[in-house]
């Protein structure tokens, strides 16, 4: 009975890693429902959430609840700062040079921390509270950190399902998403929702931050770039635009890395190769992704 | 206008590569004509293992003080060149062209990684320049010829007495072994696993993964399973710091052992109390009685603003190696006469123990261990080296 201990500490492990990809990636794919552009600066916009939380707790000794939400404000107000410079202007240029202008936003945010922080990994203060063990059952474990992230994710994703559906704003937002143009003609300000889009999502991706810095406790202006790529496989995997989608292809993706980790062997390429090789099988079999409407080219 | 669009491009071409050509001009370094000698140093100033290259930077820059505080070498000042490699294997290379042929130092300092000192030894070796590797452990470096000596045991010679420890001292029967896939990790990992295996323990699983790793979970997971007396993780200290938290939280009660990437401040900062207790091979031990080693804590604390590690013990004494070399040849320019010294160096007392090299260019020297104590590190004990 062992290995189905171990499995579950896996699937335990798989589903924690999996809420943050999914916190990222779902910012990722509303942005492209409405936008229908890939946002690659959204990675450092995790990153600076995380950032956030460290300097609210270091400098203004923030307890653990006041951090996750400065870092939810911050990088909120730094995702509309990024669609009002770098897509707002090229709202009617094609596709790939606001892409283009994402990246180079990206760029020039990652080192812009790095000038202002250091490369070096930072460590969080000890906060009080520390990581602890919770038994679940003999021999599975997990700590109240894990707990901690699979439950808030559950929590703000209830929370936008149903903000999405029963607000104005939320109507608004399916609709952009549906067409731009159409929505544009009935009235809605289609600038206000593209915003509202942006600030959601990227306060979504700083708290996957925050919490991915408190849980691994360590902070440094690369660390979102690995994880605003797995975004990208999650978003595709998921069907581009589709929030189910998005949930289960981020949930699958972190247990199957985790599951990868723990039964098989030593692989040349390490774990992160799983998220890349998930996004050429799906580009090639099924390029719309699990729930995405049919597409002919992404 | 439109014909005169490619002229503005070409333009902006040219100064741009103007500029940069100046750029790379100005950075000469401190070389000025005259008497100094120039010893060229190489290893991680920027990036995320800034720390261990800045601490060697450091360790050689006080050895150098102190040195011309004394005289010089010979009568001449020596100058420190330090260059900074981000501990990535094509700027080593760049790096450390720059230091041969711009500078024309006569001697380097590696105060860099495995990977990177790999990559440039067969260059300083065709420039028949000597070298001294300050704390990089992968056995192949000094098989790249034999104008490259080592002041560090080697992560073969590290991995086999953390092994011997393990089993002779502490009668450890089950292992788990741990280790990042690359020129250091792979040598002290495998070293560790042969020791043990010839000693009759037992490695129950063994697992590496990509430096820069932050999520271990899966991985301790799996070990929980096997239920090891013990876990040897052949890492640095950012991995290190991860695997001992996060095997803490998993409730796994295994010894943690290591090698010497363990050795730095930022271990017990990245890892709190889940480091305590921790036992791992190091140079350099802080509570050696010796006069010549709490002097140099003294004053590199004072100098600094920050305990020394062992890469600063080591990047001190092989500066302090080559110096004494260079008396011996009776030469500072003499690269081959230099050379010749260093091969002969014997019983030189250096903060890191007493220094001799052996007729591959490896140290002599006993390999310390020590252990994590309220949160410092102490000396454990003396492991005689299997080689």
């Amino acid at each position: 009975m062992e290995g189905g201990r171990v499995f579950f500490q896996q699937l335990f492990n798989g589903i924690t890693i999996g809420s943050a990809y999914v916190l990222i990636a779902i910012g990722l794919t509303m942005i492209y429902g409405v936008l229908e552009l890939l946002h690659f600066a959204h990675g450092v916009i995790y990153m600076a959430g995380a950032f956030s939380a460290l300097v609210a707790i270091s400098v203004f000794k923030a307890d653990i609840v006041v951090a996750v939400l400065v870092s939810m404000v911050c990088s909120g107000i730094i995702g509309w700062f990024v669609e009002l410079f770098a897509y707002r202007p090229l709202r009617n240029a094609p596709k790939i040079t606001a892409l283009i202008s994402g990246i180079g936003m990206a760029l020039v945010l990652e080192n812009v921390y790095r000038i202002l922080f250091g490369a070096q990994t930072k460590a969080f203060p000890s906060i009080g509270v520390p990581q602890q063990t919770i038994s679940i059952a003999k021999n599975v474990s997990t700590t109240n950190y894990q707990l901690l992230i699979m439950i808030v994710t559950v929590i703000l994703v209830v929370a936008l399902q149903i903000f999405l559906k029963n607000t104005k704003m939320g109507l608004a937002m399916r609709a952009t998403a549906q067409d731009l143009q159409a929505s544009s003609m009935m009235g809605i300000n289609v600038d206000r929702v593209i915003s509202v889009t942006f600030i959601i999502g990227s306060a979504l991706a700083g708290i996957a931050g925050t919490f991915v810095g408190l849980y691994f406790n360590a902070v440094y202006p690369s660390m979102g770039s690995m994880p605003g790529m797995k975004a990208f496989s999650v978003v595709l995997l998921g069907g581009l635009g589709s929030i189910p989608g998005t949930i289960i292809g981020g949930l699958f993706l972190g247990i199957v890395e985790s599951f990868a980790d723990g039964y098989l062997g030593n692989f040349v390429v390490g774990r992160d190769a799983f998220a890349f090789v998930l996004l050429i099988a799906v580009l090639l079999i099924r390029p719309s992704g699990l729930f995405g409407k049919r597409i002919r080219k992404v | 206008m439109r014909e005169k669009g490619p002229l503005y491009v070409l333009t902006a071409v040219f100064l741009i590569v103007a500029m940069g050509t100046l750029a790379g001009c100005g950075s000469k370094g401190t070389g000025t004509a005259g008497s100094a000698v120039k010893i060229g140093e190489f290893g991680p100033l920027t990036g995320d293992a800034a720390t261990d290259g800045t601490d060697a930077k450091n360790g050689a820059t006080l050895a150098v003080e102190q040195i011309n505080a004394a005289g010089g070498v010979l009568g001449s000042k020596l100058t420190l060149v330090a260059m900074d490699d981000q501990a990535l294997a094509p700027e080593a290379m760049t790096v450390v062209q720059k230091l041969l042929e711009q500078e024309k130092v006569v001697a380097l300092l590696s105060g860099s990684y495995s990977t990177p000192t790999l990559t440039v030894s067969p260059v300083v070796q065709a420039a028949k320049t000597p070298e001294i590797v300050e704390y990089a452990t992968n056995a192949d470096i000094t098989k790249g010829g034999n104008y490259i000596f080592r002041t560090i045991y080697s992560g073969p010679t590290q991995g086999a007495a953390v092994a011997d420890y393990a089993v002779q001292d502490k009668g450890y029967k089950k292992f788990a072994v741990l280790y990042t896939n690359d020129d250091y990790g792979v040598g002290n990992g495998q070293a560790f696993s042969a020791e043990v295996t010839k000693l009759g323990g037992k490695v129950l699983i063994s697992r590496n993964y990509v430096g820069g790793t932050k999520d271990f979970n899966a991985i301790l997971t799996a070990v929980k399973a096997t239920n090891p007396d013990a876990i040897y993780v052949g890492s640095y200290y950012n991995e290190a710091a991860q695997i001992c938290s996060q095997a803490k939280q998993l409730g796994l009660t295994a010894q943690i052992l290591g090698d010497d990437g363990f050795d730095s401040p930022m271990l017990v900062q990245l890892a709190g109390t889940s480091a305590e207790g921790a036992v791992f091979s190091s140079p350099f031990s802080r509570s050696d009685p010796r006069k010549m080693v709490q002097d140099f804590i003294t004053t590199y604390k004072a100098r600094f603003n920050a305990d020394p590690d062992m890469l600063s013990a080591q990047a001190f004494d092989s500066t302090l190696v080559l110096a004494d070399a260079m008396k011996r040849a009776n030469s500072v320019t003499d690269k081959e006469a230099i050379r010749t010294a260093l091969s002969e160096t014997k019983g030189f007392e250096g903060v890191t123990g007493t220094i001799s090299f052996d007729a591959n260019n490896e140290v002599i020297k006993p390999v310390i261990l020590m252990t994590v104590k309220d949160g410092k590190f102490v000396f454990l004990k003396y492991q005689t080296a299997a080689q």
